[in-house]
């Protein structure tokens, strides 16, 4: 499979996900 | 293929009884939000600040996500292939941050200054006393949200005309009266628990159809193959002029500039759940993006010549392909899917048009300093949205074949102008009233020349072939309204007592 299009289409929907679960998760330990 | 005969499911009483049973259910929400949005208009338009962390989520993801990508996501991917992707990772991600940023500031400023429409913010935030600034922003509302209704009700009887067999104009008539019964009776809480409805029936649809059609084909490895051998080009990313990859990615400039996905923002109970929005909407955003692009790219494999969808329309992929593989029971779902897109868009955007002219101007300017009864005030927001629907159905009958076009175009609009002012008013203490009135007025001027003038695509494209096929207007008309906004606040003094506002952004 094209690498590119296995980015795009698998790693980079989870990324995001990931990057909302992190940052939920720092924005909270901030606020206390 | 016959045109139309795929997604023809009046002949079939399983689709039917599952569409009319989605209605049913929309119309009764209505109907038993009532009682609580009669209170006032606070509650009428944005649930009293009552709403729960998951009902914020999905009501403001599904509030920006016409049907445009179900049918236009899903055709896009089906022409250009994977590329498409960039069409949704900009909202996307933008939208995250809103949540975890943005939107808290907005949330906390809000109940410190009793601010019930975005108008409102903006009028507390730099102190509008004559209400200049709020009738700058009435009239930009007005001018994008009544075209943008209007294309949603022509996009749902275009839907009710291919799925029932009826005649679109009747369709249309159909879309406006579903949407005014529940959005007349039940404000904003029927419109935000309508909303959580339609996005679990669309998440569900997004995520059978292309499972069952890639299943049915061998797998995601055998379609991809297939895809690489039709044209490589479709599993390619990267296979699109730079111009149309910046346009794509810069769709998510347009979330933080429309009232009826801010105001979603205002109206969470707690504002600490917004963390727990952020996530819940980014799954969905996702999941629900994802979906399309992957329908896109399977039908591309069911159907390698557009000659053999219905009328060659692309936007015709998702429900023919859903046809081909579900039982008709699952097939109404989907087709309720379409409408769910549809309406929870419509139905926010006709809220935040009707508050405008209720709250913004028939309260705030016209009977200003005046206490008038709540009763009254909802009495006259359920008069406003029948009258706003009126409108909409006018323009959508007159134009039918033009509101297609507006659904960009105000998204575009909408967000050239409250996007950059309203982030400058949240997070930089210079922003002044007279340069906020310069960014509206100019992100809204760049819209509209861009769109109807041909040089300034014209001009882009001498730059090379990188712009050959042009830009979408909101990127350059965002800059525009950033830069104005910029510049006149620093010509300007900013309104008193700014460190108290940032104080109240902050929850302190």
């Amino acid at each position: 499979m094209n690498l590119a299009f296995g980015l795009v289409m698998f790693v980079l929907p989870a990324a995001i996900i990931g990057t909302a679960v992190v940052l939920a998760l720092l924005t909270k330990k901030r606020g206390g | 293929m016959q045109e139309g005969a795929a997604i023809q499911i009046s002949a079939d009483p399983f689709a039917v009884a599952a569409f009319i049973g989605y209605l049913g259910v929309i119309v009764a929400i209505g109907v038993l939000s009532a009682r609580f949005s009669s209170a006032g208009v606070s509650e009428f338009f944005v649930g009293g600040r009552k709403m729960h962390r998951f009902v914020v989520a999905l009501s403001a993801v599904v509030s920006g996500r016409s049907a445009w990508l179900l049918l236009g996501v899903t055709g896009m991917a089906y022409s250009i292939g994977a590329g498409a992707v960039w069409a949704v990772t900009g909202y996307i991600t933008t939208e995250l941050f809103l949540f975890l940023f943005y939107a808290r500031r907005l949330r906390h400023f809000s109940e410190a200054h009793d601010c019930v429409t975005v108008p409102d913010f903006y009028a507390a935030r730099f102190g509008d006393h004559d209400g200049r600034l709020r009738t700058v922003l009435i009239a930009i509302i007005l001018i994008f949200m009544v075209g943008y209704v209007s294309s949603q009700f022509v996009g749902g009887g275009k839907a009710f005309a291919a799925s029932f067999g009826l005649h679109p104009t009747v369709g249309i008539w159909l879309t406006a009266l579903i949407v005014l019964a529940y959005t007349a009776l039940g404000g904003f809480l029927a419109v935000s628990l309508s909303d959580t409805l339609q996005a679990c029936i669309m998440i569900v649809a997004l995520v059978v159809v292309p499972l069952v059609a890639i299943v049915d084909r061998g797998g995601l490895v055998a379609v991809v193959n297939e895809l690489q051998a039709f044209d490589p080009t479709m599993i390619d990313p990267l296979a699109l002029s730079v111009g149309v990859i910046i346009g794509f990615l810069g769709i998510g400039l347009g979330s933080p500039g429309n009232p009826h996905i801010i105001v979603r923002y205002m109206s969470i109970a707690d504002p600490d759940q917004l963390r727990a929005s952020a996530v819940v909407g980014t799954v969905w955003n996702v999941v629900m993006a994802w979906g399309a692009l992957f329908i896109g790219l399977a039908g591309r494999v069911y159907f390698p010549d557009v000659a053999m969808l219905p009328g060659a329309d692309t936007e015709q992929l998702y429900p023919v392909l859903a046809a081909q593989h579900l039982h008709p029971l699952a097939f109404g779902i989907v087709v309720a899917s379409i409408f769910a897109a549809i309406i929870s868009t419509a139905d926010s955007q006709l809220l935040v048009a009707a508050s405008s002219v209720v709250r913004d101007f028939y309260e705030k300017i016209l009977h200003r300093g005046e206490q008038i009864p709540q009763s009254r005030l909802v009495l006259y927001s359920r008069i406003v949205v029948v009258l706003l629907v009126l409108a909409a159905l006018v323009v959508g009958l007159l134009a039918e074949a033009l509101v297609f076009w507006l659904v960009l175009f105000a998204w575009a609009g909408l967000g050239a102008s409250f996007g950059p002012t309203s982030i400058l008013a949240l997070y930089w203490r210079g922003t002044t009233r007279a340069g906020v009135i310069a960014g509206l007025i100019t992100g809204t001027a760049i819209t509209f020349a861009w769109e109807l003038i041909p040089w300034f695509d014209a001009q882009l494209a001498r730059l090379g072939p990188a712009f050959a096929d042009g830009l979408y207007e909101l990127v350059p008309a965002f800059l525009g309204g950033l830069l104005a906004t910029l510049i006149v606040s620093r010509l300007t003094r900013p309104p008193a007592g700014v460190a108290g506002m940032f104080d109240d952004m902050r929850g302190g």
